[in-house]
């Protein structure tokens, strides 16, 4: 008993503590109980000391005895005195300290709160730029300090970033060396670094050397052992703080949270990206791009032409019977075959076929996909790529029936030449026989001649290249000329032309012989396409800043299918046909070429079977005229 | 001597006379039509032995001018040679789909050729186009 009572009497706190295999009982408990001890042993014996000496009043043999127990219960007095001062100074003490460590408790778990809430702050931003100000924002806020920065590392070119900042102004976006300034070393080390002044760093980097940063506190931000970046949090100069190493542990638990929220948003966006750059790419490839499930029979479309439909509000397949609902009949098993055979056979998917385009029509489609299999080899999905290839389609039948009639109004006129020389060479005995076949020989030369000059006139107009030579024009004249060189045709089917103009009209700067070509087959036409005992007027006249020509006859007129593509190239009216088969379907587009040249424009009005208006107008000056 | 018609239908008067004169000049009895129209009057009443028929021709094409042609009972058997400038191929497989013996390019023929194959078709066809005059030198 008395060893530990001595031990616990004269060694301070709570040393013993350690060696001691049973909870050993607080400094303050420990004082206590020998304060216990000592008083009741003080007790004891003065009460023994002052029992003998009032039973032996006087001095006598036992006096000794009663010294002897009073000294000692003096000492033990003396003792519990002392233990009591000891136990009272210790149990203040050991409040004023827990207070401390509660106060401390209460400080650091504040800061943890923080740094779960910044944590958490920055776990949900997903958006690489948005989550730097909020890292930015957090850190600077969790020390209640002036700035912060973040230097991302740059794997490629082994740098740093600066990626974001707040307080100081850094240059953001620029680069800093890895084997210089404190960044740089925290990067080497990847150990958090204070400084009490930046400024008396060695080889700080030339970009921010001169930022008004005082103290700071920098630790590396990482992620699975892999550096991500740097933090940096720092006060300004003219201010006192100081970082310490709570700061310190704080800002490094904070920045590899940090890290590994930069780590997913830089996935996110390297994901973000390569599918824009697909979306893209099947954009600008293709009119439609559809991703096709097929175990669930779900489609997914997207690309210009489908947005167009969504637009329209244009019914768009979800599962494949509905997209087989759209393709065309006649290519329906075609198409079906391909796609069976691309599944199961893995034989390219590519095909052209025609699909509903919901108002009635069918467009042509060329479509290529290819299956995506599983590790059997099972296709589980389809991505497909569509486009309208329907303009083209039409333009390459265009070309194809350019190319036939063309090849046929060319051949005729050349095999009437060439046939009619075989005959006047087979008549050299009848001159007068072999003359009509050299006569008939050169009409048909004439024609084929009339028929390449169109062909030029309008590649060189369409083209641009054609010499035009502008100078004023005496429209009313020029008609009448025509006219006149028509006569013998006009006369020929007992028609009534009139041409109708004021005596002194403007002269619009043209070149004459490219109107002359105009007026000449608007006039042709007009004549060609009248029946016997017909009229044709011209009328002329000036107005709206410019000059209307006019021809009106009465014709057979322009079927309404027909009136829209009157001026274009090659093309000839249906009911034209049944006139004749020698016109080109270069007459009226030369016309449009030709008048628009000089800022005119030309149209025309029709009824069928009761005959036609053309109109081109020509401006007087420069310019357009409506 | 040799007694065969020849039914031409041409719609440009200079190769309807071309033909005409050669394949007079060769022995043949040449009729004419302008169009399908004529033509098939032509056809119906003239009793040709072997019929040269154009393409593209006003009113009725080649295509439906040979139709009622292989339609008509009293047509239906006389050789039809399509003659035309245009070798669009779906036209000489709708051509020789609907019966026609030949198809001959004008551009590519001479006179003397055309009738040595006009020879050749009514020959093929079982007749007999008697003896035809040599074209001359």
């Amino acid at each position: 008993m008395a060893v530990p009572l001595l031990r616990a009497l004269f060694r301070s706190d709570s040393a013993s503590a350690g060696a001691s295999p049973e909870p050993s009982p607080s400094p303050v408990e420990a004082l206590c109980r020998v304060f216990c001890v000592l008083a009741v042993g003080a007790l004891l014996f003065l009460t023994v000391s002052a029992g003998l000496c009032a039973l032996m009043p006087g001095p006598g043999g036992r006096g000794g005895l009663v010294l002897t127990f009073g000294l000692i219960g003096l000492l033990l007095l003396a003792g519990a005195v002392y233990s009591g001062v000891r136990m009272v100074r210790q149990a203040l003490s050991d409040s004023r300290r827990n207070s401390e460590c509660l106060l401390e408790a209460k400080q650091r778990a504040l800061e943890l709160a923080a740094l779960y809430d910044t944590s958490h702050d920055v776990s949900v931003q997903h958006e690489l730029s948005t989550l730097l100000q909020t890292i930015l924002e957090r850190a600077k806020n969790l020390l209640s300090a002036a700035g912060c920065a973040i230097f991302l590392y740059d794997s490629e070119q082994n740098d740093f970033q600066i990626a974001a900042e707040v307080g100081v102004g850094m240059p953001v976006g620029s680069h800093l060396p890895m084997d210089r300034g404190p960044a740089g070393h925290v990067a080497r080390t990847r150990e958090p670094l204070i400084l009490k002044d930046y400024r008396t760093w060695p080889d700080r980097s030339r970009d921010i050397s001169k930022l008004p940063i005082k103290s700071t506190v920098l630790v590396p931000m990482m992620r699975g052992g892999e550096l991500v970046g740097v933090l940096g949090v720092h006060e300004l100069v003219g201010t006192s703080r100081e970082f310490n190493e709570a700061d310190a542990r704080l800002l490094s638990l904070f920045a590899d949270n940090a890290a590994s929220a930069v780590r997913v948003a830089r996935l996110l966006e390297a994901v973000r990206d390569s599918e824009e750059r697909f979306r893209i790419a099947a954009r600008c490839a293709s009119d439609i791009v559809y991703d096709w499930d097929l175990a669930a029979d779900s489609v997914v479309f997207f690309g210009a032409r489908y947005d167009q439909l969504r637009a329209e509000n244009q019914p768009v397949a979800r599962t494949r019977q509905e997209f087989w609902d759209t393709v065309h009949p006649d290519d329906l098993q075609r198409v079906r075959r391909a796609f069976h055979s691309h599944l199961e056979a893995g034989t390219l998917f590519s095909e052209e076929y025609r699909i509903s385009d919901g108002k009635g029509a069918y467009l042509i489609v060329s479509d290529r996909a290819m299956a995506i299999r599983n590790q059997k080899g099972k296709a589980v999905r389809l991505i497909g790529a569509v486009t309208d290839i329907t303009e083209r389609k039409r333009a390459e039948q265009m070309k194809t029936d350019f190319v036939s009639f063309v090849t046929h109004q060319l051949r005729t006129p050349l095999s009437g030449v060439k046939w009619m020389l075989e005959l006047a060479m087979e008549t050299l005995d009848n001159p007068e026989e072999m003359q009509s076949f050299v006569r008939d020989a050169r009409i048909s030369t004439d024609r084929l001649i009339g028929l390449v000059n169109d062909l030029l006139d309008v590649s060189r107009l369409e083209r641009g290249s054609i010499k035009v030579a502008r100078r004023p024009v005496d429209l009313a004249g020029l008609t009448r000329e025509v006219v006149a060189e028509l006569d013998p045709l006009v006369k020929d089917k007992r028609q009534r032309f009139s041409v109708l103009a004021p005596e002194r009209l403007p002269e619009p700067r043209v070149d004459p012989q490219l109107i002359r070509q105009a007026v000449l087959n608007l006039i042709a036409n007009a004549v060609k396409y009248t029946p016997e005992e017909g009229e044709v007027r011209v009328r002329i006249e000036a107005g709206d800043g410019g000059l209307r020509w006019e021809i009106r006859d009465t014709g057979i007129g322009i079927p309404p299918a027909d009136m829209r593509k009157l001026f274009e190239k090659f093309y000839r009216a249906g009911n034209v046909l049944a006139v004749e088969t020698e016109g080109t379907g270069l007459g009226l587009y030369l016309v449009r070429l030709i008048v628009e040249r000089f800022g005119g424009r030309v149209w025309c009005e029709s009824e069928e079977g009761v005959g036609s208006t053309f109109v081109f107008t020509l401006p007087l000056e420069n310019g357009e005229v409506r | 001597m040799i007694n065969a018609r020849i039914l031409v239908i041409e719609d440009d008067k200079f190769l309807r006379r071309a033909c005409e004169v050669s394949l007079g000049k060769r022995g043949f009895t040449v009729l004419t039509a302008v169009d399908g129209e004529e033509g098939i009057r032509q056809a119906l009443s003239g009793s040709p032995d072997l019929i040269l028929l154009d393409m593209l021709m006003p009113r009725l094409t080649g295509i439906e001018t040979l139709e009622v042609l292989k339609r008509e009972e009293k047509t239906r058997h006389i050789p039809v040679v399509i003659l035309s400038n245009s070798s669009i191929e779906a036209d000489v497989q709708r051509a020789k789909a609907l019966g026609a013996v030949g198809y001959l390019v004008k551009a590519s023929l001479s006179l003397r050729e055309l009738g040595d194959r006009v020879i050749g078709f009514l020959e093929q066809a079982g007749m007999d186009p008697g003896t035809p005059q040599d074209p001359p030198r």
